[in-house]
C-alpha cells in the first residue's frame, strides 16, 4: 500500500508568486519628511544613540511612512517627543523617556498608533487588566531579528509568566508546541477578543475547530458535550492519557455514563467460535473465534468505550439499533 | 443495543465511586559550558514521570433484594458478576519519559562554527493499554557547520 | 510536489535577491545565520509514541538539514527569510517583506508528522451464554501517521489617506492526509468489532479580507473569512452481516429490532462544511473619558453532506476608563446566540409487522445541544496601590440559556402500577439554564528590589452546569404482577435512568502564586503554586469532586563567565472522582 500521499497541488504557490513579484518590482523610495523646528530629526539622535538607533531603523518602527504617523512627529521623536533641545543639551531632562514617564510602561503610547486590527480588543482583554503591559512581550529597540518584536521566542516570552503550561507541554498528550510545530498564538489571541477572552474563536469550540474541521459537523447525530466545550473532555496542553483527554477512558465517560449492563456477565472460560448452526446459515459468521476469561465481558465493555463508540464527536450516520435511535456514535 | 424482550426482573441500580488520580513530574535541565575560547559543550534533559490510575470500585453488592429474587454470586443460576474491583487496572498508565541532547560547539573563527549533538528520545511503558507495549527510544546524531554573516 | 513548493520558494528567493540588487545598494544590510549540516536517527522498540512528531520513514537514511535565518533590507524595504529543513515531511519556511511605502508581506509553510497510536483490539473477545464478542484486524501491521501542511499567506496593503489603514488579504491552506485506525461495531449475531485503516486526505482552506482604519476619534475593523473543509478521500464501506439469532441461526425477528441488516453501508464518513464568517467592530477614543467598543459577528457553517446549517449571532459592548492615574475600570457586555437547524430522524418501526407489542415508532426531532443564548457581562477594576504594586479586582456573570442540553432516549409510559403501555413518550429535550458568578482577585507587587510575585484568587459559584441529567442508575421495573411490556416482556428501552453525571463544577475555589526572585547577580530562582477544589454537590446520586496542585521551582544559575544552568521541576496532580451504576438484574 502507498503511504506516501503527496498534494496535487502546491497550496498557495500563485500568492507567494504574486508576492515575490510585486516585492521585487516595488522597491520603496519614500522620503524622510521635513521636522518641524523644535524636532531634531532622527539623523540627530544617531549621532549619539548610533548603536540604539542604528537597530531601530532596522525594524518596522524605523521604516514608516510619513503618513504611518498620526501627527507631525517621525522617527524617534514620535515617541520620544520633540529632541532638540535635548540634543543641545544633551540632558535627559529635555527628552521624553515614555517607560519612565508613563505608567505601565508606555502602553498607552503604543496604543496611540496600534488602534485596530490585532489591538482592537486590548484594552479589555485579560493581559491589560492584569496590568501587562506592551514591553512584557515585545522590545522595540535593538531587536532588529525579531519580526514581531517579541523579547525572545514566543514560548520563552509566554512561559516567563505561564511558567506551570510549560510542563504540561512535557506530559505524553501534548500539542506540538515544544517540538517547534505550534506557537502560543496558534491558538491564543494574546491581544484580546471579545468572546473568549484569550482564546481565538468565537467560542472556545471554534477555536480548536480552526485546525480540527472534521469534528465541525454540524452534525445530526451530536454528543453533548462535544457541542458545549472541547474542555469538558480534553487538556489542550497536556495530558497523561492518550488524545489529550482528561482521563484515561473508561473512567472519563464513566463521569456522565453508566457502564453497558452485560459488563456484569460472568464470562466463559476457553476458545470459542461461532456456533456451526450460525455460520452454516450464513458463511458470513464462519471463521469468528476467540479466547473468553470470566472477566471477559468486562475487559470488552470498560476498557476503552470508543473502541466501539467511535465516532464520538459526532456523526451523520445511524447506528444500527432502532431503540437506540440511531444515537449510538457506532458509525 | 435493543431490548431482548426479557421475563426477569430489575431491581434498581447499585453504585460505588471512585477517583481517578493524574499525576506528573517534570524535571528540566539545561547547561552550557565554555571550555575554552572555541570550546562549548551544551547539554538539555527534560525527564518526566507521569501516572493516570483510578482507585478500585468496591464490590458492588446488590442489597435490599425482595426474599425471590434470584441474585447471589453463590448461586449458581445466576450468570450475573458484580465484582467491579478490577477494572481499574484494565486502563492503568505509567510512562518515564527521557529527552536530551548532548552536544559540542567549536569556533573555527568570528562567523563559522561547526558543531556534532547526540540527541536522545525514551520512553517506558510500565502499563501497556490497548495499544500494547509504547516502550521504545529514538537516537539522533547530529553534526553540521553554522556560518554567521 | 512537496517538492515543488520548495522550488517556487526558491524561485521566488533568487528573484527577491536580484530585485534587491537593482535597488539603492548605499543602505542595504543583510544579517544572520546559516546552518548546513546533516542527522541520523534510528530506534529501536516501539517508536510510535516516543516519536509521535517525528518523521519515522527518514530515520532509515542520513538527511540533510539546511536552517537559514536571514534578515535585512535597505533604507526603505525590510525582509526576513527563514528556513528550517529537517527532512521531506518536517520543514518550515517563512518569507516576511515590508516595504516602507504601502506593501507588507508574510507566507509560511510548514510540514510535520504524527504518528497515531495503534489499538491492537486484545480485549475484544468474550463470551457469555448466547451474549458474544468478536473482533476482526484487516490491519495487523497498523501503522497509522497523519501529515500535516500548512501555508499561510497575507499580503497587507496601506491606506495612506486613511489613519492606520489598511486592507489584508489571507489565505490559509492545511492539509491533513495520512492513514488512521478506524473501527465499526456490527451488532446482528454477535458484537463484532472490525478494524481496518482508513485513508485520510483533508484540506482546510480559509480566506480572509480584512479592512481597518481610524476615522478621528473613530477606529473601525471589519474582518471576513471563509472556511471549506473537504475530505477527498473515500468513505469506506462496511457489510453489516443478516441478523441471526446467536445460537441456532435462525433468522428470527432480529432484522426488524435494525435500522439496518444484511446491508453494505458507509461508516466514518467526515463532513464536509464550510463556515462564512463576518466581523465589524468600532472603537472610540473619548481621550479621558475612556474607550467605547462595540462588535458584532455573524457566522454560518454548513455540513455539505446534509444540509444542516449553525448559525451564530453576538453583539458586544466594553467600556474602558482611567478613573484616576492609577485606577482603571473596564466593563464589557457580550451576547450571543447559536441556532442549528433540528433535523427529524426517521427511523423503521421497532419489530415491525404483525409481531405482539412490536411495530412501535421510535422516530423523533433531534434539536441540537448547541443551541443557545448566553448573555455575560464583566466588571473589572485596576488599581496600582503603590510603586509596583498592583491590584485587580473582576467579576463575571454569564448565563447560559439551553433549550436542549440534552435529549432524553424515547420510551414506553408507565401506569401507577409501574406496568409498561404501548404509549410511547417521545424524545424530551432537557432545558438547563445555568448561571455563573465568578469573582477573581489579583495582587502584584515586587519582592524587596530584586524581585517581584503575584497571588490570584478564583471563585466561581455555578449554578445548574452543563450535566447529563439521566446519566446512570435505574429505576426498579419490578411491577407487582411482573408484566411490563403489552406481551409481559421488558425491554431495554424501558429501563429508566434517573441519576446525574457531570464533571463540571458548582462551585470551585483556585489560588496561584508566582514569584521571582535575584539571589545575586548570578543566579534567580522563580517559583509557583497552583491549588483548585471543585465540587457540585447540585447532583442527585453523588457529589463530584476535583482537586488539582500544581507546585513548580526554576533555577538559573552562571556560578562563572564559563558555565550557565538552568533547572526546572514542575509537579502536577489531579485527582477526580465518578460514580459506577450497575443495574440489578434477576438471573
Amino acid at each position: 500500500m502507498d503511504r506516501r500521499i503527496f498534494s496535487q497541488t502546491a497550496p498557495g504557490s500563485p500568492l507567494l508568486l504574486l508576492g515575490g513579484l510585486v516585492f521585487c518590482l516595488v522597491l520603496s523610495t519614500g522620503a524622510l519628511a521635513q521636522a518641524p523646528a523644535d524636532f531634531a530629526g532622527a539623523e540627530t539622535c544617531l549621532d549619539c544613540h548610533d548603536d540604539m538607533a542604528a537597530e531601530l531603523l532596522q525594524t518596522v518602527h524605523g521604516q514608516l511612512s510619513d503618513y504611518q504617523y498620526p501627527g507631525l512627529a517621525i522617527g524617534c521623536e514620535a515617541c520620544h517627543g520633540p529632541g532638540a533641545a535635548h540634543a543641545e543639551s544633551e540632558d535627559p531632562e529635555d527628552i521624553f523617556l515614555p517607560t519612565a514617564e508613563m505608567g505601565n510602561d508606555g502602553t498607552d503610547l503604543c496604543l496611540d498608533c496600534h488602534k485596530t486590527g490585532h489591538t482592537l480588543n486590548w484594552e479589555m482583554s485579560t493581559h491589560a487588566e492584569s496590568d501587562v503591559s506592551c514591553l512584557s512581550c515585545h522590545k522595540l529597540h535593538d531587536n532588529s531579528s525579531s519580526r514581531a518584536l517579541l523579547n525572545g521566542t514566543e514560548e520563552d516570552v509566554c512561559f516567563t509568566c505561564h511558567m506551570d503550561t510549560k510542563g504540561k507541554f512535557q506530559l505524553p498528550s501534548h500539542h506540538p508546541v515544544r517540538e517547534g510545530f505550534m506557537t502560543c498564538s496558534s491558538c491564543h489571541d494574546v491581544h484580546g477578543n471579545q468572546f473568549q477572552e484569550i482564546a481565538d474563536g468565537e467560542t472556545s469550540r471554534d477555536a480548536c475547530l480552526v485546525c480540527h474541521q472534521q469534528h465541525a459537523g454540524p452534525f445530526v447525530f451530536e454528543h453533548s458535550p462535544v457541542m458545549e466545550d472541547c474542555m469538558i473532555c480534553h487538556d489542550v496542553h497536556g495530558s497523561v492519557a492518550n488524545n489529550l483527554l482528561r482521563q484515561n477512558e473508561p473512567f472519563i465517560c464513566l463521569q456522565c455514563h453508566q457502564p453497558h449492563f452485560h459488563s456484569i456477565l460472568t464470562g466463559a472460560d476457553g476458545d470459542y467460535g461461532v456456533d456451526s448452526r450460525v455460520s452454516d446459515a450464513d458463511p458470513n459468521y464462519s471463521g469468528l473465534s476467540g479466547t473468553s476469561h470470566p472477566d471477559s465481558m468486562k475487559r470488552v465493555m470498560l476498557t476503552k468505550c470508543t473502541q466501539c463508540h467511535q465516532s464520538i464527536h459526532g456523526s451523520d450516520l445511524p447506528s444500527q439499533s432502532i431503540t437506540g435511535q440511531g444515537r449510538a456514535l457506532n458509525r | 443495543m435493543e431490548g431482548s424482550g426479557s421475563e426477569l426482573e430489575h431491581f434498581d441500580s447499585t453504585s460505588s465511586t471512585s477517583e481517578y488520580n493524574n499525576e506528573s513530574n517534570v524535571f528540566f535541565i539545561n547547561a552550557n559550558v565554555t571550555a575554552s575560547e572555541k570550546f562549548t559543550v551544551f547539554l538539555e534533559g527534560v525527564y518526566s514521570l507521569s501516572k493516570g490510575n483510578f482507585s478500585s470500585f468496591t464490590e458492588l453488592t446488590p442489597t435490599g433484594l425482595p426474599d425471590d429474587a434470584n441474585i447471589s454470586p453463590d448461586n449458581p443460576a445466576s450468570t450475573a458478576d458484580y465484582d467491579f474491583s478490577k477494572i481499574n487496572e484494565y486502563s492503568d498508565l505509567d510512562y518515564a519519559q527521557l529527552e536530551g541532547t548532548l552536544g559540542v560547539n567549536y569556533k573555527l573563527d568570528k562567523k563559522a562554527t561547526v558543531y556534532g549533538s547526540v540527541n536522545l528520545m525514551d520512553l517506558q511503558d510500565n502499563q501497556a493499554y490497548v495499544y500494547g507495549d509504547l516502550t521504545g527510544a529514538i537516537i539522533t546524531y547530529a553534526a553540521g557547520m553554522t556560518v554567521g554573516f | 510536489m512537496r517538492t515543488r513548493n520548495l522550488l517556487m520558494c526558491s524561485v521566488v528567493l533568487l528573484m527577491c535577491w536580484a530585485g534587491i540588487g537593482f535597488a539603492d545598494e548605499q543602505d542595504a544590510f543583510v544579517e544572520g545565520t546559516a546552518e548546513v549540516g546533516a542527522h541520523y536517527s534510528h530506534f529501536t522498540d516501539n517508536p510510535q509514541r516516543v516519536g509521535e512528531y517525528v518523521n519515522l520513514d527518514a530515520t532509515k537514511d542520513l538527511q540533510a538539514d539546511m536552517i537559514l535565518n536571514l534578515f535585512g533590507g535597505t533604507e526603505n524595504t525590510l525582509y526576513n527569510i527563514n528556513l528550517d529543513y529537517r527532512d521531506i515531511a518536517t520543514k518550515k519556511f517563512e518569507f516576511g517583506v515590508n516595504t516602507k511605502s504601502f506593501l507588507s508581506a508574510d507566507f509560511k509553510y510548514g510540514s510535520f508528522v504524527h504518528n497515531l497510536d495503534y489499538d491492537t483490539l486484545n480485549n475484544m473477545n468474550g463470551k457469555a451464554g448466547g451474549k458474544q464478542v468478536y473482533n476482526t484486524n484487516n490491519d495487523p501491521m497498523g501503522r497509522y501517521f497523519m501529515e500535516y501542511e500548512q501555508f499561510h499567506g497575507d499580503v497587507k496593503v496601506d491606506l495612506p489617506f486613511l489613519t492606520d489603514g489598511q486592507i489584508a488579504l489571507g489565505m490559509s491552506d492545511q492539509r491533513r492526509s495520512g492513514y488512521k485506525q478506524t473501527m465499526t461495531l456490527d451488532h446482528c449475531a454477535f458484537c463484532h468489532v472490525e478494524s481496518n485503516a482508513q485513508r485520510v486526505d483533508q484540506q482546510t482552506r480559509i480566506w480572509k479580507a480584512d479592512v481597518k482604519g481610524t476615522v478621528g476619534a473613530f477606529s473601525l475593523n471589519y474582518d471576513f473569512a471563509k472556511t471549506d473543509f473537504v475530505d477527498r478521500a473515500n468513505t469506506p464501506n462496511h457489510q453489516w452481516k443478516s441478523a441471526r439469532h446467536p445460537v441456532n441461526g435462525n433468522p428470527m425477528d432480529f432484522p426488524t429490532r435494525q435500522q439496518f441488516s444484511d446491508v453494505t453501508l458507509p461508516y466514518a464518513r467526515v463532513a464536509d462544511n464550510d463556515k462564512l464568517s463576518h466581523n465589524a467592530g468600532i472603537k472610540v477614543d473619548l481621550k479621558r473619558a475612556g474607550t467605547l467598543k462595540g462588535s458584532y459577528t455573524n457566522t454560518n457553517r454548513r455540513n455539505y453532506n446534509t444540509g444542516v446549517e449553525s448559525d451564530f449571532n453576538a453583539g458586544a459592548f466594553g467600556y474602558a476608563v482611567k478613573l484616576s492615574p492609577k485606577m482603571r475600570l473596564t466593563g464589557k457586555f457580550l451576547a450571543y446566540e447559536t441556532k442549528v437547524d433540528d433535523a427529524f430522524i426517521d427511523l423503521n418501526n421497532f419489530r415491525a409487522g404483525d409481531l405482539v407489542s412490536g411495530n412501535l415508532n421510535f422516530d423523533w426531532n433531534r434539536i441540537s445541544s448547541a443551541n443557545r443564548k448566553v448573555y455575560q457581562g464583566d466588571l473589572n477594576l485596576g488599581w496600582r496601590v503603590g510603586k509596583g504594586k498592583h491590584l485587580k479586582a473582576s467579576w463575571r456573570y454569564q448565563v447560559i440559556d439551553r433549550p436542549a442540553m440534552v435529549q432524553s432516549q424515547t420510551s414506553y409510559l408507565f401506569d401507577e402500577n409501574n406496568v409498561g403501555t404501548n404509549e410511547l413518550v417521545a424524545s424530551e429535550a432537557f432545558e438547563n439554564k445555568t448561571k455563573i458568578n465568578r469573582i477573581k482577585l489579583r495582587f502584584d507587587s515586587r519582592l524587596g528590589m530584586k524581585g517581584n510575585y503575584n497571588l490570584t484568587y478564583t471563585f466561581t459559584d455555578v449554578d445548574m452546569p452543563f450535566m447529563n441529567p439521566t446519566a446512570m442508575c435505574e429505576n426498579s421495573l419490578r411491577g407487582t404482577d411482573s408484566a411490563h411490556g403489552a406481551d409481559g416482556r421488558m425491554y431495554y428501552f424501558q429501563r429508566q435512568r434517573f441519576g446525574n453525571g457531570t464533571n463540571q463544577a458548582t462551585q470551585s475555589h483556585k489560588a496561584t502564586g508566582r514569584a521571582s526572585y535575584q539571589i545575586s547577580p548570578r543566579t534567580s530562582i522563580n517559583g509557583f503554586l497552583t491549588v483548585a477544589s471543585d465540587k457540585n454537590n447540585e447532583m442527585n446520586i453523588y457529589e463530584y469532586n476535583r482537586d488539582l496542585l500544581t507546585p513548580g521551582l526554576n533555577l538559573w544559575t552562571a556560578p562563572s563567565d564559563n558555565l550557565l544552568f538552568t533547572l526546572g521541576w514542575t509537579y502536577n496532580k489531579v485527582t477526580s472522582n465518578a460514580n459506577m451504576c450497575v443495574p440489578i438484574f434477576d438471573g
